[in-house]
């Protein structure tokens, strides 16, 4: 593919506890959402972040609630970020990881989410449990690590979003063979990681567009235009196909569309004439 | 900033005993491994990013549980052979040019390989014995919806192919690819019986077009040195493009295609324009607004987009009178 244009996606980040939002709310300058009274959200520049409870189901209203708040979803990229525990002892306490594969212990499903961008963590297969796991003595668990939150923000934000859109990053705060549950000395942990944590979080979501045929200006023109000549729905969208065709053939710019902010027809007829005028000067035929 | 490709391999459950599955595992031996109850948990979720997925393609190895050999759709090149059916051992293509139907067709830009080779095998056995024009072989495209050579470094599928071919009397397959891998062809030895397809594009088109894939110099060479060792060559001048100075730059490409090949050993041509399923092509314009041969004003016929009839009528006649100049008519088949 031809390099397109960078941009930064709005980070939509999702945390279950509000001790793990902190670090995360201070690093990215956010401010609380007054309007959002029952699910905290914490709002900035290129960032929003929940706070949904502990469990999938929380998870999952959260992260709903987030994605009905972000402006726009095409450029958003989510994270969950969180606190999970170990199944292997090849992770130690405070290690950052990225689940590539997610797996939901009460419904067996599996999720992927897209691993496009590069990273320097290591990479797990997640499982979401329904309840804390511990004191299990022998895993024979298909995962890596546990959490109780991935699965649910994984398959609500898949209404919303593409796997690539989508990242899961945990710091391993427990064993699933020997919990302490000392609650400090977890947080402990995951604050620790968060030097870890942040540069990924931005790197992940410096994006590239592919070029667009049509400049922000000529989307304003366009939309002006189908105001003015009261296009329908259809009509303003095939206008819209018509335009980014003609640039793409190597037309230089949209000024033929000038002279319509002048015109308002009067009636239907006149204006689907005019309409199809336009369709042929922007088609070359 | 993108992973590498293939970076990470996806392994379906029940992969691993196969051969294939180790061949392709020491092949990659730096990628990430992650587990995968059904491939299409993976390659058919929704709302993926075809071209995203693109930039760091990953793989994914299966089996194929059934539909190992499909009859070869009506309107579709089977170049007068009436037993025309072909297969999928691949899903998708390591490359990603801009006019192809894949981006429409997969719901994902990641690479299947299927590792079950010998079910493709009897499955082919069968359809050799039970094809319905016995006085015919059965004609076998084998890199039908992907670029098969392209990828033999990595899956060795074409190699184990030909050697299949070679001890089935009444089987011709078609390899079509655009790749230059001579290394994968080198130590085969030629068989009648396989006819290896090069599509070829004008300079500009591979360069604005065809992006990542050998340019027509290599695969010109590629085209020569296969002749010189006697195998069957099929060259695909498919799909041509209605650009800015087509005739020209059609005329100069066939010239020096001609001049670097001699036309007398090429076994057939393929003529064809640019055409797509519809529903492919409104998936592809979603997803592609950077490309300028995607947003010509096409006509839609039945499931078909394509140029304009006239424009089709036209470029076809004056391509095939190109054309005629250096092969006998019944050399070319033409499609649009």
């Amino acid at each position: 593919m031809a390099p397109g244009r960078k941009f930064f996606a709005l980070k939509l980040i999702v945390t279950a506890l509000r001790q793990e939002a902190r670090p995360l709310i201070e690093a990215l300058g956010l401010k609380q959402d007054t309007g959002s009274r029952r699910i905290p959200v914490y709002a900035g520049e290129d960032a929003m972040l929940v706070i949904a409870g502990m469990g999938k189901v929380m998870a999952a209203i959260a992260t709903t609630h987030l994605m009905h708040m972000a402006p726009r979803h095409d450029r958003a990229c989510l994270i969950n970020v969180g606190t999970c525990a170990a199944v292997t002892d090849r992770l130690a306490l405070g290690d950052a990881v990225l689940a590539n594969r997610i797996w939901d212990r009460a419904t067996e499903r599996e999720f992927f989410p897209d691993m496009l961008v590069k990273h320097s963590l290591q990479e797990v297969s997640l499982g979401t449990f329904d309840r804390p796991v511990t004191g299990v003595k022998q895993p024979n668990l298909p995962c890596q690590a546990v959490d109780m939150e991935a699965s649910g923000v994984y398959q609500a934000a898949h209404l919303f979003l593409a796997p690539h859109q989508m990242m899961f990053l945990k710091v391993v705060v427990d064993f699933v063979q020997s919990s302490t549950f000392d609650l400090s000395e977890m947080l402990g942990h995951y604050t620790g990681s968060m030097q870890d944590l942040l540069p990924q979080i931005t790197k992940a979501c410096v994006w590239e567009d592919p070029a667009p045929a049509v400049t922000e200006g000529q989307e304003r023109l366009l939309a002006q235009v189908a105001a003015h000549m009261r296009l329908t729905r259809t009509q303003t969208h095939q206008l819209e196909k018509a335009a980014q065709r003609f640039m793409l053939r190597g037309g230089e710019n949209l000024d033929l569309l000038q002279p319509y902010l002048q015109t308002r027809p009067r009636h239907k007829a006149s204006r689907n004439r005019i309409f199809s005028s336009i369709l042929a000067a922007l088609n070359g035929s | 900033m993108w992973q590498k490709r293939y970076s990470h391999i996806y392994l379906e459950d029940g992969v691993d005993p196969y051969p294939l599955t180790r061949t392709i595992l020491d092949r990659l031996p730096g990628a990430t491994r992650v587990r995968v109850a059904d491939y299409k948990h993976i390659f058919a979720r929704g709302r993926q990013n075809f071209q995203a997925q693109k930039r760091s393609p990953k793989l994914i190895l299966a089996r194929k549980k059934d539909n190992w050999i499909y009859p070869g759709p009506s309107q579709s090149q089977d170049f007068g052979y009436r037993n025309f059916y072909y297969n999928s051992l691949l899903l998708n293509c390591i490359y990603n040019c801009d006019y192809c139907y894949l981006q429409g067709m997969y719901p994902s830009g990641n690479l299947v390989v299927f590792v079950n080779e010998d079910d493709f095998f009897s499955a082919t056995k069968r359809a050799i014995e039970e094809r319905p024009f016995p006085e015919e072989p059965l004609y076998l495209c084998i890199s039908y919806d992907t670029d098969l050579l392209a990828y033999e470094n990595v899956a060795p599928y074409c190699a184990r192919f030909i050697e299949f071919t070679r001890s089935q009397e009444d089987l011709l397959i078609e390899i079509r690819t655009k790749s230059a891998n001579w290394n994968a062809l080198a130590e085969v030895a030629p068989c009648p019986r396989v006819i290896l397809a090069w599509t070829l594009s004008p300079r500009s088109v591979v360069k604005k077009y065809e992006k990542q894939t050998p340019s027509l110099e290599q695969r010109i060479g590629i085209v020569k040195r296969c002749l010189d060792r006697g195998w069957q060559v099929r060259l695909c001048f498919d799909p041509v493009l209605r650009i800015d100075g087509w005739e020209a730059i059609y005329g100069e490409f066939f010239r020096e295609v001609f001049r670097a090949l001699p036309a007398r050993s090429i076994r057939d041509v393929s003529l064809g324009l640019f055409r797509m399923n519809a529903d492919f092509f409104k998936r592809i314009e979603k997803q592609r607004p950077d490309s300028d041969i995607l947003y010509y004003p096409f006509e839609r016929e039945s499931s078909l987009i394509s140029y304009p009839q006239e424009e089709r009528r036209d470029m076809l006649s004056h391509l095939q009178e190109e054309l005629a100049a250096y092969l006998p008519r019944e050399k070319i088949e033409t499609w649009g």
